[in-house]
Formats: structure tokens, C-alpha cells, sequence
């Protein structure tokens, strides 16, 4: 294994700037990190134990583990990689890091302090559920459900149950209706079970808005 | 080469023009933390604790790799270095276990001593759990403690650039990096060597040796060759194994020369203690030392270590006798004569060899093979005198600057207690038997002989019964005469002695002057009273009969003989005693007089007699004005570290000794047994483990041990 090869692996920041729509900043650097922690070579401690770091404080931030203080170490730690030398591809990480961290710090104060994902990327931020109004109970979401998490079917439309569903989204993917969406922060207003098809009015999500926590 | 002037922290330093700057500043006492490089391994810079700022460049660099250059100027010491090393040392303890002192190696640990150094705790980072650390944890002689690893691939490079062994390799499972072996095999399989390289350069505790290979007893260079360390004479065993794998006995037969003048006879008869060091013994069988060493004395061609070996000391006018012309007296002659002193052995019989020569069966040892070793010694200039009683030994002293007194014990031990023992002529000891044999005088033995003792010399005897064409009972106490070496006691049951274990002798009975019988009762067991030391049995009941035969051989152990006569003092049971307040056991009454060997250890093996010889001719010296030091070298050691893979090696079996058929080795008193030839030694020696390669090793020297100043200019 050679990093230096590696490094091709990574996106630049320079080549992606500003992130697209819908991408989470704190998302996309920990998948920048994902990849140089897989592919590195494991010989330096700044690739290998550094990296690691880098990868165990971002995942906390995106799982609801996140504080404001690991931000300033996770800056830290990215510097450090930069100024005394990692290989090619943790330099890269790092710097995109960096360059999310710098330019996206609004999206990053919000992981760590409000739990939140703006884009609905991160997983432990938004939960996924069935618009009733589009739902027609054909029912191809349920069994892609690798949680079983979702009822209903026939005359009624589908129902996730918050409780068991694992957001993996795929029945997001495999719904003909597009009738199954992701929620952050604030909770649209939907049935707390499967009702008949057709039997909701297409309400305006802006209905009575109430938020989470 | 020209020299390189450079600053370190404003002290100025001069070094070689090849080295880094850390060589450069720890050679000159000054101490940058590191803990990936090793003096012994090439550079891998991959721990970030030796940074140092180096003027005119932006970023901190990696002592470790680079090269000093005229006029540098080098910062090893500033708050940001500090921070640098502090936080590359809270990377390495996230993984790292909180708990050191449950930790074998708990304040022998680099890594402990470099977060003393730094004054590092953990604090800020996640905590690494590592998947990996289960891997390939089950291995013979290296325990793997790998959740202390903290990768700095010393271990690796251990064993691929300075062994080129190529076992160890840095390994990714998923997004964690360990340290392991092609598809993680155990090590053994993988080609280990078990050389221990990769456990010494270990920084911490997760690579350590088995517990209970090395003794602790010892300083850690004897330690580390577990053969040497059992060996009385710490003969250089490693060395003339590798002397053996190259195909070159007679530098084996120097190396072995260097401490012991009796390759050979040792080669035939050591009772072989090297062999329970073996480290071998983990993988499977220990090597087959004894017998490497019988390989090498007997295939030395050249005797190319001898023209060393003559060489002798400037004459020093000093007379010494020695009385006892057995292994301890002619190995202390030996030193003595070399060390310059005119020495005179007094031997009683009519050959030198003590023991070797009359105490053991010819079977076993030849008088030829124990006459060629002894012939080379009087070719470095000892005298030999046979034939030639000593009743007194302050006599001697009078003619002699120092007398060494090694008799050993000569006079078999008959159990008289036993009713009958005075009475018959055909009672022996089996002292007596061996030396009639082996001298050529008669011995009246009958058709039958009845063995009393479960010892080896027991079945020494049998043997040479058997051979002598008289059937053999051995009767002793202990079930399955447990007290003897299984080797010679299945080899004289082979050949037809018949043994009554578990046996106790009540009385010899006799008719007309003639043995006629063993009267014997069968025993459950028996023990020693642990106060007044008296035997103890538990006979079976009705169980009392007699064996008969026409003779009867006590083999109950041997004594000096020694009496007042002899003119030193002595304690009960025949032993001279030192009543001086010296702390020697070789010193006696007599001033100048001193006594080494069995005559004061008791029965013991030749090995230890040789040793003991040893001893007494370095204290003897230095008695005489010399220096003591019998320490030599015939044969100049080339170690080769870079030892390779060799496949399988971990199961290569031992090689035994063939012995010659029952039937008809049973018929003449010819070596019983047949040594290694070429492929057997070269296959043998293969199996060694090379413990003595292990020494070569630096240790890495912690900061305690550079200079108090830098000590004190760390606290900034």
C-alpha cells in the first residue's frame, strides 16, 4: 500500500467549491476522512491515529454526540496533519476538513449544538415518514424495510414507525408515489397510523409546525 | 570523513557528516523524545515525537530523518514542539490501555517513561477500541498483547530488515491498521524464526516473551542464552551450533574448547542440563545439544583451534601439584599451566581420567576417546605421574607453591547394615565392578548378579554385567527406578536386566562363604524422615522373598575416603571443610592447599567437575599473584543477524541418537550408541533458535540516562 496514490481518491476541495445542493458539509468531510482512514497505509501516526480522530469526533458530531469544543480540536488535529507532514491522501482529508469547517461553520455549530442537519444527510438528524396524501397502499415499500418499520397496505395508506425505522431511506428510493420524504426539525402532520387511501386532504406541510426537543 | 558543526538548543556539537540530528544531539547528550526510532533499525519517522525546529525552515521536521548539515541551527526544545509532541503522544494513548500497572512490563516500558517524559495524560481524544487486537494471539514463546500496541513498527522492521525473517507486516482490517502476518496466519506458520528480535525492540508490553523462558536470577545478557545460563561451565553453545550449521566442527570444537577441555568425553556422557534450558523446548522438543557436541568432536578434522590453545604464559616459577588426575584436576591443570605455573598431577591408578576412565562403562565412554583429550593437555606442558598414591597432602605442599586436592569420590558406598554385607567375598560396590572392568582386573562375579540402587551407576552397572556375560537383576526402591535417566535405564532393561522396583532389601544371605541370595520384600512407597533423615518404608505385607544370585552390587553412592590421615580437616562425612573465614569452598585448612571437584561437592556430573576445576584454577592464580582470568577466546564469532525464513521451522523434529541393537551391543563393550553423521548435525543445528543474537540488540536508552543538564533545562 502506498498513500501517495491514494491521495487520487479524494475529491479536492478546490474541485467542489461551493458544495452542491443537498450535500452536508459535515457529511461530505467525514466521507473524505472515511476514505483516507480505509486507504491509507497505517504506517504514520498522523495518517493512521490521526485520522482515526478525526473520523471518531466527526462521527459523534453527526450522531448527536458532537460538542462545541471538539470543533477547535478537530481543527487542531487538522493542522497538525498539515503542518508536520501526513501522507498524501490524510493531507487531503484534512484539508477538506478544514475547507468545511471554514466555509460551512453555521452547518457544523448546528451538528454539534442543535442536532441538526439542514439537508437531512445525517442520519441521526431527520426521520423518515409517509405523506398520506400521495401514499396509494401499493405497498412496494414494505418489503425493502430491512427494520420492518412500515405498515399498512390494501385500502390503507403506509405507516413507518418511527420507533423500529433505521433511516435508511430505502424505501424512499423504491416508492413509484413519491410519497415517502425525510423530516429534520420540525414534524409535518401525519396520522399516527395507516388510514384509508385517499382519506387525507393535500394539507400544505405548513400546518401546525411543532418543534422537535 | 569531515566533521559537521552544528548548534542544538545553542550548544554547539560536532558529528559525523552521514548522521540525522538526532543521532547527532542523543550522541552528545542531548535528548530529543522518540519512540519509533531504534538505534538498530532503519528510520521509519513515523511516531512525530522527535520534531525539532531547524532555523530557516517554516514547518517542524522529523529529527529522526534528517541529515545534519554544517551551521544548522536546531531548537529541540519550545512550547510549540511541545504541543506537537504532546498531542502525537495523546494520539498514540487513545488506543493505548489507561492501567499500566497491570502491564508485565510496568516500569520497563519506553512508552511509560516517555509520558513521564512529556508529562502527557489522556484527556481530550476518543478512545480507540481496536477490533483487531484478537487477531493471532495463540503462539508458542511470544505472548501478543496487541491492545498495547501503539504501531511504531519497530517489531516489523525487527523482522524484516534486520532479520529479513519477513513475518511481520503492517496489515489493514477495514479502517484500523494492525500489526500481523500474511492472511494472519500464527507465526509459526507464517516462517517465524523465533529469534525474539521483534519482542525486544517492543516499546511497550505488547509484544513479550513467555513468561518463566528466561531465569531472573541472572543479569539479563546471561539470561537471554538460556543454554549458556544452565550450562556450569557456560560453554558458548549457540556459537558452536551455528559453527556446526556451517559445516566447520572444528571451530565448534574451538568454541566448546574455550571453557571446557573435554569436548568429547562431554559430547558422550553430559548429563546435558543445556537442553532443559532450551527455549526449543516451547516450540517442541529442545535441540539436541550433547549430542551437536559429540558431531563436532568427532568430525574435528583440523584441530584448527590447537595452535591457540598450546599458548601459554610467560613461565611465573611457580610449582603446583594437583593430586587427581580426573576431569577436575586436568581441567584445573590445564588453566594453571596456561596461566604459566609448572603443574604436576599425582594420579593412584594406572591412567589419568578419574572416573571417565574407570567410574564409567567403556560402553559409553571409550578410554581412547578420554585419552586423546587428556593428551593434548600434557601437550600444553602439564605433567602427568600415574601410579603415584598421595597419603598426605601437606606433604606435598612442601615441595609445591599450592596443591589442588581433586580426588573426587572414589570409594563406592556398601549398605554394611544390612546383615550379611560383612560376611561374603562376591559383595561389591559398583565402583569397584566398573573400575575392575574398565582396569582389566578379576572380579568374581558368579553367573548371577544381584544390582542394589536405582540411580544411573545402577544401571551402568547392569550394562556392564550383561556385557560380561552375567544375568542381571536390579533391584531398587523407587517405582520404576524413577532416580535413573529414562534413556539408561531402558537401554539396560533392553538388553536383559531384569529390574524389582519398588523393593527393599532386608539381608544377603550366603552358604559357605558364597552370596547365595538377595532376601527383598515388596514396598507401597517410602520416604525420608524429615528429622532424623532415616528411611521410612510401608511394606506390603507377606510379600518377603528371595532373589537369588551369586553376587551383589551396592550402587548407594560414593565418598571421598578421606580421613585425618590425609592432613586436612574434615567433616564427618569425609569432606574437607574450610575453617577459615574466607567465603570459598575451595579453600582448605592447609594454607596454599585447596581442594575443588566431587572431594567437595560430592557426586556430581562431570560437567560440574570440570567447572569446578575452573574455578579453583582462577582462584589458585590469583592466589599465586596472577590475575585469575581463565578467560579465552580460540575462535573469532561472526553472527550473521540476518537469519531468513526457513519454512516448517517451528516443527522440525529433534533428531535422536541411534543406539545399536540390544543383541548386539549387549555383546562387547563398543560404543553403545552411534552419533550424528553430517545430514543429522546439519538438520539438528537448523533447529536452533539463535537466542545469542538477541544480545547484539541495543537497548534504547531512556531520558533518565542523558546528562543531568538536559534534565534540567527540560523542566522549562
Amino acid at each position: 500500500m502506498d498513500c501517495k496514490h491514494n491521495a487520487e481518491l479524494l475529491p479536492g476541495c478546490e474541485s467542489i467549491n461551493p458544495l452542491p445542493e443537498g450535500t452536508c458539509p459535515v457529511d461530505w468531510a467525514k466521507k473524505s476522512v472515511d476514505t483516507a482512514r480505509l486507504e491509507n497505509c497505517g504506517k504514520s501516526l498522523l495518517c493512521r491515529d490521526g485520522l482515526t480522530q478525526i473520523g471518531l469526533i466527526i462521527d459523534d458530531i453527526v450522531s448527536g454526540g458532537g460538542k462545541q469544543e471538539d470543533l477547535a480540536l478537530l481543527r487542531e488535529l487538522c493542522d497538525y496533519i498539515l503542518k508536520i507532514g501526513g501522507c498524501g491522501i490524510a493531507c487531503k482529508a484534512a484539508e477538506n476538513v478544514l475547507y468545511s469547517l471554514n466555509c460551512y461553520s453555521e452547518t457544523w455549530d448546528q451538528h454539534c449544538r442543535r442536532k441538526r442537519c439542514e439537508a437531512l444527510v445525517c442520519k441521526a438528524y431527520y426521520h423518515v415518514y409517509c405523506m398520506p396524501e400521495k401514499c396509494n397502499g401499493c405497498t412496494a415499500c414494505i418489503p425493502v424495510c430491512p427494520k420492518q418499520a412500515i405498515s399498512g397496505g390494501g385500502e390503507l395508506t403506509c405507516f413507518i414507525d418511527e420507533e423500529r425505522c433505521s433511516n435508511c431511506g430505502q424505501c424512499i428510493g423504491i416508492c413509484p408515489q413519491q410519497a415517502i420524504g425525510k423530516y429534520g426539525a420540525v414534524k409535518p402532520r401525519v396520522p399516527q397510523g395507516p388510514v384509508a387511501v385517499g382519506s387525507s386532504a393535500q394539507t400544505p406541510q405548513a400546518g401546525n409546525r411543532r418543534r422537535r426537543r | 570523513m569531515s566533521r559537521i558543526h552544528l548548534t542544538i538548543d545553542g550548544i554547539p556539537v560536532t558529528t559525523a557528516e552521514n548522521e540525522t540530528v538526532l543521532q547527532a544531539a542523543l550522541s552528545n547528550g542531548i535528548y530529543i523524545p522518540h519512540i519509533c526510532t531504534h538505534p538498530d533499525l532503519p528510520v521509519q519517522a513515523n511516531c512525530k515525537l522527535c520534531l525539532v525546529e531547524i532555523d530557516g525552515m517554516e514547518a517542524p521536521v522529523c529529527s529522526c530523518e534528517t541529515p545534519v548539515q554544517e551551521g544548522m541551527r536546531v531548537t529541540t526544545k519550545s512550547s510549540a514542539l511541545s504541543h506537537w509532541r504532546n498531542l502525537a503522544m495523546e494520539l498514540m494513548l487513545a488506543g493505548h490501555p489507561k492501567d499500566c500497572t497491570g502491564c508485565k512490563m510496568y516500569l520497563k516500558c519506553e512508552l511509560q517513561a516517555m509520558i513521564q517524559y512529556l508529562g502527557t495524560v489522556h484527556s481530550r481524544m476518543r478512545t480507540v477500541r481496536k477490533e483487531t487486537t484478537a487477531i493471532n494471539i495463540e503462539n508458542p514463546l511470544i505472548i501478543r498483547e496487541m491492545e498495547r500496541c501503539i504501531q511504531c513498527g519497530r517489531c516489523v522492521r525487527a523482522c524484516n530488515e534486520m532479520r529479513k525473517v519477513n513475518v511481520l507486516q503492517y496489515k489493514k482490517q477495514g479502517t484500523e491498521t494492525y500489526i500481523g502476518t500474511q492472511e494472519d496466519m500464527p507465526l509459526g506458520e507464517a516462517g517465524c524464526r523465533f529469534c525474539g528480535a521483534c519482542v525486544e525492540v517492543c516499546p511497550t508490553g505488547a509484544l513479550q516473551d513467555v513468561e518463566d523462558i528466561f531465569r531472573t536470577d541472572l543479569p539479563r545478557e546471561q539470561a537471554l542464552v538460556p543454554c549458556q545460563a544452565e550450562c556450569p561451565a557456560h560453554i558458548d553453545i549457540p556459537a558452536y551450533i551455528r559453527a556446526i550449521q556451517e559445516g566447520d566442527p572444528d571451530k565448534a570444537v574451538g568454541i566448546i574448547r574455550e571453557k571446557v577441555p573435554f569436548p568429547l568425553a562431554l559430547g558422550l556422557v553430559c548429563n546435558n542440563r543445556c537442553e532443559t534450558g532450551c527455549k526449543r523446548k516451547g516450540l517442541n522438543d529442545p535441540l539436541s545439544i550433547r549430542n551437536l557436541k559429540r558431531y563436532a568432536a568427532e568430525n574435528d578434522q583440523t584441530h584448527s583451534w590447537k595452535e591457540a590453545y598450546l599458548k601459554r604464559l610467560p613461565d611465573t616459577g611457580k610449582k603446583i601439584a594437583v593430586i587427581g588426575a580426573g576431569a577436575c584436576g586436568l581441567t584445573a591443570a590445564y588453566y594453571l599451566n596456561k596461566k604459566g605455573h609448572a603443574v604436576t598431577v599425582f594420579e593412584s591408578k594406572q591412567i589419568p581420567g578419574g572416573h571417565m576412565t574407570s567410574g564409567m562403562p567403556a560402553y559409553r565412554i571409550s578410554t581412547d576417546a578420554v585419552l586423546s583429550e587428556i593428551q593434548v593437555i600434557e601437550e600444553s606442558g602439564v605433567k602427568i605421574l600415574c601410579n603415584r598414591h598421595v597419603s598426605n597432602a601437606p606433604e606435598v605442599k612442601k615441595d609445591f607453591d599450592a596443591v589442588l586436592v581433586a580426588i573426587g569420590t572414589s570409594i563406592g558406598k556398601k549398605l554394611l547394615y544390612l546383615p550379611g554385607a560383612s560376611d561374603y567375598p562376591q559383595i561389591y560396590s559398583a565402583l569397584e565392578l566398573l573400575q575392575a572392568q574398565r582396569l582389566g582386573k578379576d572380579i568374581d562375579l558368579g553367573d548371577t548378579v544381584c544390582i542394589v540402587g536405582g540411580g544411573n551407576v545402577a544401571f551402568d552397572a547392569a550394562g556392564t554385567c550383561i556385557r560380561m556375560g552375567k544375568k542381571v537383576q536390579v533391584v531398587c526402591l523407587e517405582k520404576d527406578a524413577s532416580q535413573a535417566s529414562i534413556e539408561e535405564r531402558d537401554a539396560a532393561l533392553e538388553e536383559g536386566a531384569i529390574l524389582y522396583d519398588s523393593h527393599a532389601t532386608e539381608a544377603i544371605c550366603g552358604n559357605e562363604g558364597h552370596v547365595t541370595g538377595l532376601k527383598v520384600h515388596k514396598v507401597n512407597g517410602f520416604y525420608f524422615d524429615t528429622q532424623t533423615h532415616a528411611l521410612v518404608e510401608d511394606p506390603i505385607p507377606d510379600s518377603t522373598h528371595i532373589i537369588s544370585c551369586d553376587s551383589i552390587i551396592f550402587a548407594a553412592g560414593q565418598v571421598t575416603g578421606l580421613t585425618e590421615a590425609f592432613g586436612l580437616q574434615i567433616n564427618r562425612f569425609g569432606y574437607p571443610i574450610n575453617p577459615t573465614t574466607e567465603k570459598s569452598e575451595f579453600i582448605t585448612s592447609v594454607e596454599g592447599v585447596f581442594a575443588a571437584g566431587d572431594v567437595i561437592t560430592g557426586t556430581r556430573f562431570l560437567i560440574d567437575a570440570i567447572a569446578s576445576g575452573r574455578e579453583a584454577a582462577s582462584l589458585i592464580d590469583q592466589y599465586l599473584g596472577g590475575d585469575g582470568n581463565i578467560q579465552e577466546v580460540l575462535v573469532a564469532r561472526t553472527r550473521d543477524p540476518q537469519i531468513g525464513s526457513l519454512e516448517r521451522f517451528f516443527r522440525i523434529p529433534r533428531n535422536e541418537l541411534k543406539n545399536r541393537s540390544a543383541q548386539e551391543r549387549k555383546c562387547d563393550f563398543d560404543a553403545s550408541s552411534i552419533g550424528f553423521g553430517c545430514t543429522e548435525a546439519s538438520c539438528e543445528s537448523s533447529r536452533c533458535l539463535q537466542c545469542d543474537l538477541r544480545k547484539d540488540i541495543q537497548r534504547v536508552k531512556v531520558w533518565t540516562e542523558y546528562n543531568k543538564k538536559q534534565e534540567e533545562s527540560h523542566g522549562l
